[in-house]
């Protein structure tokens, strides 16, 4: 669990809440996903519990490691926002792209991503 | 979804222990992938669409989680009687396996420097950063300030046998014991080795031969070894720290290290500059 992230979806949740209250119809609430690490195997840069929160418009807060790792989840994380439904993801740090980016970790983590104020 | 960040915020604000779960690979009927609960460090339900029966299943897990501070991944499979024996209604009702993440919440570790000095100083900052609630104690009014210590949650000035009473040490607080002079760091391991809960980490400083003195002293003051024993003193990692700034980082790997490992290979178990293992 990562403090930052869930002030910073707390703070969402409140944004989303004020512009449906006002009823405007110019405001939209910025969209954006987390993802939370939920199992690893092998070296990975964080662990099990490490979260990071994609906005649409770029904007990170928090980290599930940095790297072509992270990347990889962010592209799954635009898509969760775009169909508005969760996914689990497996990240595989092993293969050969992440070794020529000098990222060289070496284990696979699985990765939960929603959209930030997902409720089923 | 509302009340559970909520509440996650109040939790972790108000220094409250328990677990988060979260179902990432749910039943469409009973607990969809996404739903999310919280539950006390008893395991009463404290958020969340979850029946009681469900926590029931999986209390062993969320209480393990909990007290080893671990997060881990739980499936259930709808067919394994070790889970659902005790709760028939739980698995008939199911129509697939589920996935359920559990995550400890515990609070903001707190960090509370004993001595306002030249170390407390980037001893604050480091501890910020390395998001700790930050308390400085000094009994002078030039030392004890928040202008000395913006970025301090709090300073306290107060003569330290006072200030003990009103920090409230818990099992996530770490001690470090910086005070100008061997009388009051005395004073100050006394006091915290009185406290009803054992902090996470107590660190004083000094050479070896003033520890030597503190901790005989306290022998004699009827303080018995084995509660002397986890003291870490001399504090810190052994990096060769000289200035202020570099053995306040030393101090705060040492902190790290407990916390990630509970255990530190720091000054107090070796010789300066000799390495443990060759």
């Amino acid at each position: 669990m990562d403090n930052k992230v869930i002030e910073t979806i707390n703070q969402l949740v409140g944004e989303v809440r004020s512009i449906r209250d006002s009823q405007s119809e110019m405001a939209l609430p910025r969209s954006a996903a987390v993802a939370t690490i939920i199992s690893t195997l092998g070296s990975t840069p964080r662990k099990a519990g490490a979260q990071v929160l994609f906005f649409r418009d770029g904007q990170i807060v928090g980290t599930i490691g940095g790297g072509c790792g992270e990347a990889e989840v962010r592209q799954h994380a635009l898509r969760v926002i775009d169909q508005a439904k969760p996914a689990v993801v497996d990240i595989n740090l092993t293969h050969e792209v992440a070794e020529d980016d000098g990222m060289v970790c070496g284990g696979v983590m699985k990765v939960y991503i929603e959209p930030a104020t997902y409720s089923p | 979804m509302q009340n559970y960040y909520l509440k996650l915020n109040e939790m972790i604000e108000s220094h409250q222990v328990g677990a988060s779960g979260l179902v990432v690979a749910g039943d469409s009927e009973i607990l969809p992938t996404g739903t999310k609960f919280i539950v006390s460090e008893t395991g009463e339900i404290l958020a969340g669409n979850i029946s009681k029966d469900m926590i029931n299943v999986i209390i062993g897990n969320l209480l393990k989680s909990i007290q080893s501070k671990t997060p881990q991944s739980l499936t259930l499979s709808k067919t394994d009687p070790a889970f659902f024996s005790s709760s028939l209604s739980v698995s008939s009702s199911l129509t697939s396996d589920l996935t359920i993440f559990i995550d400890p919440i515990y609070p903001q570790p707190r960090l509370i420097i004993l001595g306002g000095g030249h170390i407390a100083l980037p001893l604050v900052k480091l501890g910020k950063l390395m998001d700790f609630q930050v308390t400085v104690v000094d009994d002078r009014p030039f030392f004890a300030n928040s202008m000395r210590f913006a970025e301090a949650d709090e300073v306290i000035c107060e003569n330290f046998e006072k200030a003990f009473q009103r920090l409230s040490i818990d099992s996530n607080t770490f001690v470090v014991i910086v005070t100008r002079g061997h009388r009051y760091d005395q004073l100050c391991l006394e006091e915290v080795l009185n406290t009803a809960v054992k902090p996470a980490y107590i660190g004083m400083i000094g050479s070896r031969r003033k520890v030597t003195t503190i901790m005989n002293n306290l022998q004699e003051n009827g303080i018995p070894e084995e509660v002397l024993n986890p003291v870490y003193a001399p504090i810190g990692l052994d990096i060769g720290a000289q200035t202020p700034e570099e053995i306040a980082l030393s101090i705060l790997a040492e902190m790290v290290m407990i916390k990630r490992y509970g255990y530190s290979d720091g000054l107090k178990n070796q010789a300066r500059g000799e390495k443990i293992n060759g």
